[in-house]
């Protein structure tokens, strides 16, 4: 697909399609993780194929594709949560959508360790949030974390650090090595 | 911990089904087409939230600001200020002895505001009593009769004599209370070299009201 970007052998057209189908579904989910609900997830997801369609010109192939759609998605989130009007209805639709997910969860799903340890992180405040979970979520290494957010390796490694502390004091042990 | 199982605990977390859907690619098609829809939910509150807001704001402030100055108000401090639709100023520049007139009223009544005998501020009264004594001037009925409890004839009559006095001295010559809701206001007026001296009772009701005596001399 990179290269199918960088000589344009496809229209626009074709490779927002592309994107959606081929990544749409994890781009959403992260998106999830930034606002915690479901309605507001569908409509940043269109903002941020809307702004993928607008920049698809300057991607370089430098980095990788689905790193440069990870960088989108989360200016798109983090524009959304620094609106403070915004904030008042994430905040209200965060408490419904919670209700809804852990009443659907129970009936579904056997509560575990792990499902605790994902509203522990998706608690935490952004800046540790988001490393966490694009290295434990989305599998990112440092260097592709850093490139995605635009922080220095050793800042994602601090916040790791003190994202583990965080956990540690509510779960006790290590619990993510 | 196994990152797998937390991986698919992000997962269970955020649900199983598919979050994308064929409306998403709909809305992107509709982008394509007419510009981006965002959903109205999102599209409309926020700003009409934001409207009210601002007037609410607004409004807070105002009222905040007229409490705040009519608390610092002295009560008994000699000011203009706009009674009901008739500014005490205007008044002053169709009629200047008004202004004295005001200022000697404000006086008498402080006096009787340090016995203890008035319900309301001194410059409440003095302002009506100008007030009243204008509309009448004036001949405007409307406004006179909303001051004076006295029947219509008797308002035919007081409006009668104050319009007759076209060029004038007023001065209060005394004021006393003379029951439990009644002041008389003493006010002699010189003609030219005629001198008519004029009492009218001020009634202590909800809204402040008079009963204009007519030329009778000096006596309660």
């Amino acid at each position: 697909m990179k290269q199918r970007l960088e000589n344009s052998f496809y229209t626009k057209d074709e490779m927002i399609y592309y994107i959606f189908e081929e990544y749409g579904e994890q781009i959403k989910r992260l998106i999830f993780t930034y606002v915690k609900s479901y309605s507001q997830t569908d409509d940043l997801f269109q903002e941020f194929l809307m702004k993928t369609y607008q920049n698809l010109d300057q991607f370089q192939a430098r980095s990788s594709l689905l790193t440069w759609l990870y960088r989108i998605a989360i200016n798109v989130c983090k524009d959304f949560l620094r609106s403070p009007i915004n904030r008042l209805f994430l905040l209200n639709d965060q408490v419904k959508t919670f209700k809804k997910v852990e009443s659907a969860e129970k009936q579904y799903f056997v509560r575990t360790d792990y499902i605790e340890m994902v509203e522990a992180i998706l608690s935490m405040p952004i800046k540790y949030r988001e490393v966490f979970v694009l290295r434990f979520y989305k599998g990112l290494n440092m260097k592709e974390i850093s490139e995605t957010l635009k922080v220095d390796e050793s800042t994602i490694r601090s916040r790791i650090q003190r994202g583990r502390k965080m956990l540690r004091k509510k779960f006790g042990g290590d619990l993510i090595e | 911990m196994n990152e797998k199982q937390l991986r698919n605990a992000f997962d269970e977390y955020i649900g199983t089904r598919q979050l994308k859907t064929n409306y998403d690619k709909e809305r992107l098609n509709q982008w394509k087409e007419r510009g981006f829809v965002k959903r109205r939910r999102y599209q409309i509150v926020p700003q009409v939230l934001t409207v009210i807001l601002f007037f609410g704001i607004i409004g807070g402030l105002f009222t905040w600001f007229s409490s705040m100055n009519s608390q610092s108000a002295p009560s008994n401090s000699i000011v203009d200020y706009q009674v009901g639709n008739l500014p005490l100023y205007e008044i002053y520049e169709l009629n200047p002895k008004y202004e004295q007139l005001y200022i000697d009223l404000i006086e008498y009544f402080i006096s009787l505001d340090e016995a203890n005998f008035l319900s309301h501020p001194a410059k409440k009264y003095a302002e009506e009593t100008i007030k009243y004594l204008y509309s009448m001037e004036s001949g405007n009925k409307n406004i006179a009769s909303s001051y004076l409890v006295s029947p219509e004839e008797h308002l035919n009559q007081a409006m009668e004599f104050y319009q007759s006095v076209s060029t004038y001295e007023v001065t209060v010559t005394d004021i006393k209370r003379i029951s439990d809701n009644k002041i008389a206001i003493g006010l002699k007026f010189v003609n030219g070299d005629e001198t008519i001296h004029r009492i009218i009772h001020l009634i202590e009701n909800s809204s402040l009201q008079f009963i204009d005596t007519r030329d009778l001399g000096i006596s309660y």
